[in-house]
């Protein structure tokens, strides 16, 4: 069992400078999140607008354009979705604070929680948190402020270019360590933001509840047990005694008659159909 | 609130690192692997999430470390009043009546590895009919499933064990029991956004009977879809068929099941269904064959 320590000052400095230029260098051939649309909204949520150093909130409403210079705000037991022209998905919980980047596709989280998904092949863009930096491409995945975890894709912790995939979560402790574990994938759709409007997009099978199981649960019900062989010799009505036989359990399929009479009356293709003699 | 410019594909993300942990020599010797784990004592000082966003993301624990086991455990309760064209199960449509069908069932769900997840349920389920009440059944039964999932997307695999046992409700008389073996897989494919699933499935089982003459190997397909109408409004269209080959007796039968349901969550635990639902069963046993058309309203309790 292995701690992963943070590097220390000066290495971060080194890699965080080369990654940023790096980023630059490359953020001309990404398209920016300039702006995304509010395609829903869940009781007391608001939008902000920064200017200078002051701020103003509206409540926010369904179609409202949020830019990068503005932040949606949620209360208790409210929450609400973004949808970014790129497709990326943003779900915000609640006591939520978010905002983010337009040129550097960075999506803030100063409290709260988000789920997101982002399509692959459209720039990828970075999840920022009190907490940590994170890199990301196309992913679908859970936050908080000092945890992520991954459902589809990958992501990199910045500065320490540790890669978090699909089923694993990453912690930043209060001690400035970082865990990287396994979660159970069973229960990733747990959560009010995952159905919150309907599954993320690109969500697997699971999403809609077990719905393998269930239908592996379809295989037997009332109609195949009331129509057994020895079901339909219990509740068949042509049987030749109308007396209250009891089921022929443990009877074999060709029970041999006890008595010479009376002669079997259905064919011999279908004898566990015919009662045994009182 | 932004930090400088991050921005980058994941392409090149990578080569960067790898450059950098060229330039950086030894810097990520020490801790260069990937994933950490750690003991239960470092989990227990790490924080915890709170109500909040255990309620909107969900808890994000490692995986068989301090889930706990309510975590693991389901509950239902089901309450399904139907109306069948046919409760005899012979000919076509002959025996109307109106069913009672109570269940309820307990889940254990675990996972065991990144691939593996081991399911059991227990089950006592109850057919109670207003008309023809000799028909009433009430049985017991479990399913404990290895299932193998390869990642996500892609075909799962599962091995189920079901030993079942049913009784007239009536009497108390054992009116079958056997032990189920399936090997089966099946496949979902989430499109339309995300909020349409398609689904196949495939299963083989050999039914060990009491009395013999009911053991059987079944093969079953099923071609399903789902669609989230609403938030909380599903619609289920499915089609099953059936093959049941008796071992010990001189039946075979082929079953075509169509059905249509609408399952609608009030809250996070109780939920409401409606389904119709269509049966042809051939067999070659004339006694055996039917055709039935049946509707239901059900009520479940889920936690």
């Amino acid at each position: 069992m292995i701690v992963i320590r943070s590097l220390s000052f000066t290495r971060k400095v080194i890699v965080v400078t080369a990654l940023m230029a790096l980023g630059v260098l490359h953020a001309a051939d990404v398209p920016p999140l300039a702006s995304a649309t509010v395609t829903r909204v869940e009781n007391h949520v608001s939008y902000g607008r920064v200017a200078g150093d002051k701020s103003e909130t509206r409540p926010a409403a369904p179609n409202d354009i949020i830019k990068a210079n503005n932040f949606l705000m949620s209360e208790t037991d409210s929450r609400a979705e973004l949808k970014y022209e790129d497709g990326t998905l943003v779900r915000i919980g609640q006591n939520t604070i978010f905002s983010f980047d337009a040129a550097t596709r960075t999506l803030n989280l100063k409290k709260g929680t988000f789920v997101f998904y982002m399509p692959k092949g459209k720039g990828g863009g970075t999840i920022k948190t009190p907490s940590f930096t994170a890199a990301i491409t196309g992913t679908v995945g859970k936050v908080s402020n000092n945890l992520i975890a991954i459902i589809e894709g990958e992501i990199t912790l910045l500065p320490s270019g540790r890669k978090v995939p699909a089923g694993f979560f990453a912690r930043i402790n209060g001690d400035g360590t970082i865990d990287i574990l396994p979660f159970d994938m069973t229960k990733a759709f747990d959560g009010k933001l995952m159905t919150f409007n309907g599954p993320l997009v690109s969500l697997p099978e699971t999403a809609f509840g077990s719905m393998l199981n269930y239908f592996q649960s379809l295989g037997r019900d009332y109609t195949d047990v009331n129509n057994l062989p020895s079901s339909v010799v219990h509740f068949n009505p042509n049987k030749p005694t109308p007396t209250q036989t009891p089921a022929v359990h443990h009877a074999t399929p060709t029970p041999a008659p006890q008595t010479p009479t009376p002669p079997p009356t259905t064919p011999s293709s279908s004898p566990p159909f015919q009662s045994p003699p009182p | 609130m932004a930090l400088p410019a991050f921005s980058m594909k994941a392409r090149f993300i990578t080569p960067s690192l790898l450059l950098l942990l060229g330039l950086c020599g030894s810097v990520f010797a020490q801790d260069g692997k990937t994933y950490t784990y750690h003991t239960q004592g470092s989990l227990a000082q790490s924080s915890k999430q709170s109500a909040q966003e255990v309620e909107d993301i969900g808890q994000i624990d490692e995986e068989g470390g301090s889930t706990t086991l309510r975590d693991k455990l389901r509950f239902n309760i089901n309450f399904q009043t139907a109306y069948t064209t046919n409760a005899l199960l012979q000919g076509n449509h002959g025996s109307g009546d109106v069913l009672f069908l109570p269940s309820l069932d307990v889940g254990f769900h675990t996972a065991l590895s990144k691939h593996f997840n081991f399911d059991l349920d227990t089950k006592v389920d109850s057919v109670i009919y207003s008309r023809f009440q000799d028909r009433g059944i009430v049985g017991y039964s479990a399913q404990a499933t290895l299932d193998y999932h390869i990642k996500q997307g892609l075909p799962r695999f599962y091995a189920t064990l079901e030993p079942y046992r049913y009784e007239s409700f009536d009497t108390g008389q054992l009116q079958t029991e056997a032990i189920g073996f399936t090997g089966g897989t099946d496949w979902g494919v989430p499109f339309n956004g995300g909020r349409t699933l398609g689904f196949v499935g495939y299963s083989f089982t050999e039914y060990l009977s009491d009395p013999d003459i009911d053991t059987r190997m079944v093969h079953r397909a099923v071609v399903g879809l789902a669609h989230q109408i609403r938030t909380n409004l599903t619609l289920q269209l499915y089609y099953v068929y059936q093959f049941s080959d008796y071992t010990d007796f001189d039946r075979s039968d082929s079953k075509h099941t169509i059905s249509g349901n609408l399952i609608y969550q009030f809250n996070d635990h109780w939920y409401g269904s409606f389904t119709t639902s269509f049966i042809n069963n051939g067999s070659t046993q004339e006694h055996a064959a039917y055709q039935s058309f049946s509707t239901s309203l059900g009520l479940s309790l889920h936690f």
